[in-house]
Order: structure tokens, then sequence, then C-alpha cells
């Protein structure tokens, strides 16, 4: 009970003479980033706000006010629901599965000792370092139907693989395993995390009998979880802005080489990108946008929340 | 009273330094140095480096007065070896030697077109792909030809009709064609003389034609070894369009105001090349089987699917022809034109145009610069330092299709000579002959986003996401909503 005033006070507390007098300086010192965050992110934020009640058209400059009329053309637009249901099929099958094998390979990670682990820790992130339209246009060789490594790879298991580029049924399901590709990065930062669950944890289990699994599940997994909860949310907010690989792949094939699943691929993205630079309307594209920003930020709230139930941070 | 003006400066000079970090980072030389960090910024060409005869103007170039600088959009000079781009450039560059062009180095891009006409030196001339050309002219970005044209005192006649359509809108001409693409049938003469079939096949006949593709496919599904005829829909406007063209049928009416999607014209040919296609399995197999490298080759490359002997007959733009030549220079390809049902000659045509950007400060330049570039002498210097270098490679030279049927005229007449290779000799003569029949599609203001809605629907289609008539349907609807919701 005395506690609650006692913190309340601190956090009110009038900043002394001296700390008044260095606030101008604080202020010169970031004004970099603020200059940045204003000019390049809160401006044009605020700008596409305005612009998403408008029906703005880049190319001829000129944009009425049209209310929320975006947002409501969003609504019985087919290619929005099209396009949204792509996204969230994508993300609700790429982001578990990411951070499962993230898991697996960090754990393996850790347990590679001497020289080769280096080499391991730099053979996992490599992909990430490739350029996403190079790894879109690997991914137009490897998941061929007919040709492709993948494809022939199951085949020795007397599978016959399905059409990854061509069916429409199987398209987003090809890429979510070429974006498994590119988890190096979860890869590092949940090695990062093994590597710092104190070892006596494992040595307390294990002389009250836990299992590997039990030691997994009760130990590893609770002291990892602020790593584990920083990856889904980033992982979430990247599966849903997913563009870059998807555009690569079907929206910038060469003459001759289409394929026929476009449709299949049309990820909400794509879509506003395309509305705003090829079909020229940006006032429609801002609504997406902005429709998209409120989607990402009701997830990660939700998934904040349920991280104070499933989250353990030490310092706490 | 000095202690409070000391203290006073000490808390408004950081305030005072932040302001001034604002300012310069929004200032002009901010958005220059993220410009060129960018690579937006246009480049000097090295025109030989030598400096043109002192003549301005010149028969080709009209006798304007043209100075200054030029940005022009959608163009590539430093960056290209491409030898009709670069003489052409060069031949403007003697005829207005005061004329300073600058390129944007990189073909039309309607992100990178929207960001330069943002910017503090936006482009003067720019170089779009004809179908897009209505979204442009529909927008005001840009300006009528009448005035340039008079001033040149260019004889548009001299420019294909089909392709001057699409530059045309209500009577007013934005724009002057560069090149003329057209379709014509490219077959392996081989397999079809294997398989039985007479490569004179009659195009007109749409069950010849399926029987046709019945004896010259080999496997099935997942074990397809060869494609007999690829009609090339899936992915692809303007060979659908040729399909329905060739049925009586359009995809938009002339004023390009509505669409026509939902027409039996339209739905019979696009449930006649589904069944070309599934005579080979699925849509996916068939598409897994064609786009495959390893086993269709390479299309742009060698082997191809020709010399892999994997796919007997397509429909293609006559430039590939240039490509057979060098990289297939000894397959025997019977070329003929795409028919009607009636059995006339009929292609798309597409290509590039030239366009002045609308409030272009050197409206003189801009207009010196897209006459000369498609002037007669110029397609035909380039015409000639192109048959040089093919003849110095030791490869037939096939001709450029220009757009200006006089320099044609001349380059066909006088500078294509195929007696060596009569195969491509047939070719081009079958090219030329197609050329006459081309057909524009209307402009539409909302051309793109058209363009994508029939390109799905014929996937949806092909795929069995839906049966022919529903996508075309619900593509009608669409396309309509589309194309008033960008209508002036």
């Amino acid at each position: 009970m005395t506690a609650q005033p006692a913190v309340q006070r601190r956090r009110f507390r009038r900043w002394t003479a001296s700390e008044r007098q260095v606030i101008p300086w604080v202020l010169l010192f970031l004004s970099p980033w603020i200059v940045g965050l204003i000019v390049f992110t809160i401006i044009p934020m605020g700008w596409s706000l305005w612009l998403s009640f408008t029906d703005y058209d880049p190319l001829t400059d000129v944009g009425n006010f049209i209310g929320v009329e975006n947002y409501i053309e969003m609504v019985g637009d087919p290619r929005v629901s099209l396009s949204l249901f792509n996204t969230l099929y994508f993300t609700v099958l790429y982001v578990p599965l990411s951070v499962a094998l993230s898991i697996f390979l960090a754990t393996i990670l850790n347990g590679v000792g001497g020289r080769w682990a280096g080499f391991f820790r730099t053979a996992f992130y490599l992909p990430n370092l490739t350029p996403s339209v190079a790894v879109g246009t690997l991914f137009l060789l490897i998941l061929n139907g007919q040709s492709g490594i993948l494809n022939q790879f199951v085949s020795t298991f007397g599978i016959d693989g399905p059409s990854w580029l061509n069916d429409p049924a199987w398209v987003k399901n090809g890429i979510v395993l070429m974006m498994l590709w590119s988890i190096g990065g979860s890869v590092i930062i949940l090695f990062a995390a093994l590597r710092n669950v104190p070892t006596e944890l494992y040595e307390a289990a294990r002389i009250d009998g836990a299992s590997r699994w039990q030691q997994f599940m009760n130990v590893t997994v609770p002291m990892i979880s602020g790593a584990l909860f920083f990856i889904i949310v980033i992982n979430t907010i990247a599966s849903l802005q997913l563009f870059s690989e998807v555009y690569t792949m079907f929206y910038g094939t060469q003459q001759g080489m289409s394929s026929g699943s476009e449709r299949a691929a049309l990820f909400y993205v794509i879509y506003l990108f395309r509305n705003a630079f090829e079909f020229f309307e940006m006032g429609y594209a801002s609504a997406l946008a902005w429709v998209l920003f409120v989607v990402i930020l009701i997830i990660t709230l939700i998934q904040i929340r349920l991280s104070k139930r499933f989250v353990y941070y030490e310092g706490e | 009273m000095v202690e409070v003006r000391a203290r006073m400066i000490r808390r408004f000079v950081p305030v005072l330094a932040s302001l001034v970090l604002l300012l310069a980072a929004c200032g002009p030389g901010a958005e220059e140095s993220a410009e060129e960090t960018a690579g937006s910024e246009p480049t000097t060409p090295a025109t030989d480096g030598s400096t043109p005869p002192s003549a301005s103007g010149g028969e080709s170039g009209g006798g304007l007065e043209a100075s200054g600088d030029l940005f022009v959009y959608g163009f590539s000079y430093d960056s290209t070896d491409d030898v009709v781009a670069r003489s052409r450039v060069d031949f403007t560059a003697e005829q207005y030697p005061d004329l300073s062009p600058t390129f944007s180095e990189g073909g039309f891009e309607a992100a990178g077109f929207l960001t330069a006409l943002q910017s503090d030196d936006p482009p003067d001339v720019v170089r779009i792909t004809r179908n897009d050309f209505g979204t442009y002219v529909a927008s005001g970005r840009i300006q009528p030809l009448d005035e340039c044209i008079g001033q040149a005192g260019v004889d548009t006649s001299i420019y294909r009709e089909a392709a001057m359509q699409q530059l045309t809108s209500d009577g007013t001409v934005y724009g002057l064609p560069d090149f003329f693409d057209t379709a014509v049938w490219m077959g392996a003469t081989s397999e079809f003389e294997e398989d039985g079939v007479d490569p004179e096949l009659d195009w007109s006949d749409w069950d010849a034609i399926a029987a046709a593709n019945e004896q010259l496919l080999t496997g099935q599904g997942s074990g397809l070894e060869e494609i007999g005829i690829d009609p090339k829909v899936s992915g692809d406007y303007s060979f659908f369009s040729l399909w329905v063209y060739a049925n009586g049928g359009q995809l938009l009416s002339d004023d390009g105001l509505e669409s026509l999607l939902d027409t039996p014209e339209v739905l019979e040919a696009l449930e006649f090349t589904k069944g070309i296609i599934e005579a080979h399995g699925t849509t996916s197999e068939f598409l897994d089987f064609r786009n495959s490298v390893e086993l269709n080759g390479d299309f742009f490359g060698a082997p191809n699917q020709f010399d892999l002997g994997t796919e007997a007959a397509f429909p293609m733009q006559q430039w590939y022809l240039n490509v057979a030549a060098e990289n297939s220079p000894d397959t025997e390809l019977t070329v003929s034109p795409f028919l009607t049902r009636e059995g006339d000659p009929i292609t798309f045509q597409d290509g590039q145009g030239w366009a002045i950007v609308e409030g272009t400060d050197n409206p003189d330049g801009a207009c010196a610069f897209i006459t000369s570039m498609v002037a007669t002498d110029a397609w035909v210097t380039a015409a000639e330092t192109r048959q040089a270098q093919r003849a110095e490679e030791e490869l037939p030279f096939t001709g450029v299709y220009s757009g200006n049927s006089e320099a044609d005229e001349i380059i066909f007449g006088e500078l294509v000579d195929l007696s060596d290779s009569p195969v491509f000799d047939a070719a081009v003569q079958a090219v030329l002959e197609a050329q006459e029949s081309a057909y524009a599609i209307p402009a539409s203001p909302a051309s793109e986003e058209f363009r994508q809605i029939v390109v799905d629907a014929v996937d949806q289609a092909l795929t069995g996401a839906a049966s022919p008539e529903e996508a075309l349907q619900a593509a009608d609807q669409e396309a309509q909503d589309a194309i008033d919701s960008a209508a002036p």
C-alpha cells in the first residue's frame, strides 16, 4: 500500500534545475533522429491518412475529399478480401512453422561446439543476406513442379510433388517454403537466447528426473520466451507485409514465361502497391495501408496482451 | 541581466541548432542527394564524344530550332548496347547539335515515372508502352502533339495506322510510334513433318488446330515430353486478345469505355484455348513443363525448345525471329500469319510511343527529339548499323520493324537480304504480310487494371477455379467498374 504513492511520486517528480539545463542539449543530440522521425515517418503517415479520405490521383495531382468512401469501397472489393485471405493464410502457416523450425535449428546450433560452430552460424544466416529478388528468382527454379529440385527430392520417396508455382491450391504453400529458407535471423536470436539459459537450471531439472523433452518445455521454453515472443511479433508483421519475393516470382516474370496463378499470389501489400503505382489510385492505396496498419496493431496488441501470461523476463 | 542573457543563449543555441538541422534536412540540397542515392538522376549520353555537324534540323528533323537540356524518361543510351537505340540518338545529336538529352537509363516504369514527375527536374520526353497510353492521356500528363507535328512538318500518314490509333484520343495525336511488334505463328518444321502434320497448317481452321495439337504433342500430364501448340494465353493479355479478334470479337469497345468480356466471341476463344492447353494435361502441368529451362530449354537462349524438340508451335512476336536466328540459326521454322476464322491475316501490334510531358520547359527541344527519333532517316541509319553488326557476327539480318512504313519500305526493300537464309526470308515475308492486318486494342483509361482483370479471368478459367463463363462474367463487371472509375 505504501509503495504505490512512492512510485507515483517518482514518476511525476519535477525536473531539477540542472536537469532542465541539459534538456536543450539532449534535444540537440537527439535531433537527427527526431528530424528523421518527423520527416520520414510522422509527416508521411499523416499525409497518407489524409490521402485515404481523398480520391487522389498522383498522375493528375488532383484529389478531392471523399470522406470514408475508400474504406466503404474496400468492403465490396473482391480483391481486398482475396488478398487478405491469401495474406492471413500465409501468416497462419508461416509464423508457427518458422518459429518451430528456428527453435529446432537454434537448438542444433547450440549443441555444435568447436571450430564448426562459427561455420554453421554463418551458414544458417547466409540466406538472409541474399537479396529478396534473387531469392524469388531462385525459387522459381527450385519450385518448378516438373523439374524443380524440391519435387525431384520428394519423388525419391515415391511422392508426386504438386505444382508449387502454377496450381492455385499450392502456390501459397510454395511461398511458405521459400520464406522458411530465410529464417536465419530468427535462428540467431533464439540461439543467443539459448546461450543465456543458466546451465544450473538443467542440472536441477535432471536431478529432479526431468526428461529431455520436459527440460525443453519447462526450462528452455520459459527461459527463451522473451526472444520467442519477439520473433513471433516480428515474423507476424513481416508476413502481413510480404511483398518483394512474391512480386518478383509472380508479377515480374519475363514474357512468355508467365505463371497462371497471379490471383493465388495476390498478397495484401502487392495489391496496395499496384493500386498506388500501377493503377494510380493513391487515395485507395492509402486507405488499404491504414487498414493494414490497424490490423497489424490489433494483432500485435493481442500478442502483447497474451505475452503477459506466457512470457518470462528475468529482470522482472 | 548578463547572467539571464547567458542562460538564454545556453538554452536556445541547441534549439536553434536543431532548427538548422531540420531545415538542412528538408532543403533542396537534401532532396538532391537523396535522388542521387536512389539513382533516379539521369545520366548524360556521350554521343560518341564528337561534335555533330552544325546544321540544325535537317530533312528528317523537320528544321526545328532546338537547344538546351532535355530529360528523356524510359530510354537507355549509356547503359545499352542496342545499336538501334544508340544510333538513333546519335543521328538526333547530329541533327540538333545544341540539344543535350539525358536519359533515365532504363525502360518505362510507372512508379519511377511518377517519382520523376514530382521531382525538381521532371522529364521533358517520355517513351511509354502504347498499350498504356490511354492512362497517361486521360491524366493530362502528356501533351497533344498537334503543334509539334505542324512545326516539324511531320507527315503522320507514314506511321502505321494501328499504332497511331493507340496514340490518338478524340482525334488528337499524343504520341509518335516507336517499333511495331506483331505476332505470327512459329512452328518447328521438323516436328510437324515427323508427326505427319503439314507445316503449312490452315491456321484459320480451329478444328484443324485442335487436331494438329493432338498429333504434335507427346506425353501427357506429369509425363509431358513435347508441347504441341501453345496458344500463349496464360498470363498474356495481348495473345488472348489475338484469339478473341481472330474469332471476330473484341475485349473493349472502340472508344475504350465499355468492357466486352462477357460476349460469345470472347467466351469461345477462352474455351478453345483452354481445350488446347488441357489436351496436354492440367494447366499447371502444362505451365510447369513450358517454364522449365531444364525440360523445355531456354526461351531466350540456347538450347531452346526448338533445339530440344520440346515445342512444336506457338504464336509469338516477330522479334523472336532475331532470337531464333542468333541461338538456333540452323532450326527450320515455318512462320505463318495468324489468321481469323475467315482466313484473313490478323495480329495485335505493340511497341512504344514517344510523348512530350505536359509542362516541359523545353517544348521545342522535346518536339525536335521525338520527331527525329522516329524519322525515316533515323530508322534507316539504325537499320544500316544493325545490318553491319549482324554481318560482322555472320548472322542473318531480319530487319527492324519501326512503325514507320516509309522506313520499313527502305529497310525491307533495300537492306534486308535473306537470299542465303530462305527460312528466315519466308518468315520475314510472313511478318510483313501480317503487319498490314494489325489491330489496335482501344486505349482505355484503366489500361493496366483492365489488363490485370483479363489476365486473372483467363487464369481462373484455365486453372479450373471458375468456369470460363463465370470467370468472364465476373471480370466483365469488375472491368466496367474500373473503367468507369478511371474515366475522366
